[in-house]
């Protein structure tokens, strides 16, 4: 592993692929998809456009920033890993 | 998933590179919650949010009253057993000591099982064993001193302004977490 590569840091929460750990040969069932690298982020003033109280979220606090990642805005294979920047981390969060 | 970077295979769940060039390779875990808008917003008013389209209606709190799809799993780190706890177990008792390889852990968990998160109890040396004794507060059965279940610091007593380090762990469907563990123990 490069030394020079920053903590790569993970949220994890969901369904892997359909096999072991040891062996490790997942099917490929859809493309590639790109990568999700700058994601729109809303502030809680805004929130209410996008999430209802009662909806799941992931949430994580790196530093003083906190965040949350609604698992309704997860679920499309599409979406399932967010890279993001939180607290001065480059994080993913993993759906 | 893959990285860009080199097209390496990764285990989200572990966390891990399993193919590629960067097989081998970890990702630090964060201890990140899975909770209720509701409930995050009110313990960090100034957070902010992921504001993209939905692609579901259906993760809403409701998801919980069905327990045991779920399990609490700790990544006690590499080479070392993950165990988990049912998340009905964890609905019964939102404070949960339990012991794994030599690891003395707790699991605190909020109403329903919300922000589930573990910390390891082992302190100086000394195990603790916590109890509920409140909304969101626990006490040790040394000192009974009072800690926060969430942040795991004790707001009273003797160990004032200790803070319990983090074991990072994860909410999972049960079957993701028997298929990427099956020699781990899951306690009911």
């Amino acid at each position: 592993m490069k030394s020079g590569l920053l903590p790569f840091l993970l949220l994890v929460a969901g369904i892997p692929f359909p096999s072991s750990a040891d062996e490790f040969n997942p099917r490929q069932v859809v493309k590639a998809f790109p990568a999700i690298t700058d994601p729109r982020i809303v502030t809680v003033g805004e929130a209410g456009r996008f999430v209802e109280g009662n909806e799941l979220v992931l949430g994580v606090v790196i530093g003083e920033q906190a965040r949350a990642y609604p698992i309704n805005m997860l679920t499309n294979p599409t979406r399932e890993i967010i890279n993001d920047r939180l607290g001065g981390s480059a994080i993913a969060a993993t759906w | 998933m893959r990285d860009v970077e080199t097209n390496s295979l990764w285990s989200h769940l572990l966390g891990k590179a399993m193919r590629g060039e960067f097989k081998g390779a970890e990702l630090k875990i964060l201890p990140g919650v899975m909770t209720t808008w509701s409930e995050w917003r009110l313990r960090h008013p100034r957070t902010t949010l992921l504001g993209m389209s939905r692609t579901s209606r259906s993760y809403r709190e409701a998801v919980w009253e069905k327990p045991r799809r779920f399990v609490y799993g700790v990544h006690l780190g590499a080479g070392r057993p993950s165990p988990a706890v049912s998340l009905k177990r964890l609905q019964q008792e939102p404070v949960f000591n339990f012991e794994s390889a030599g690891h003395a852990v707790l699991i605190t968990a909020g109403e329903k099982g919300v922000s589930a998160r573990s910390f390891n109890r082992k302190l100086k040396g000394e195990i603790l064993v916590f109890s509920a004794s409140g909304k969101g507060v626990m006490t040790d059965d040394r000192t009974s001193s009072r800690w926060d279940v969430f942040t795991g610091e004790c707001l009273g007593g003797k160990l004032k302004g200790t803070v319990l380090s983090i074991l990072p762990g994860t909410i999972s469907f049960r079957t993701a977490w028997e298929a990427f563990f099956p020699e781990g123990r899951i306690v009911e």
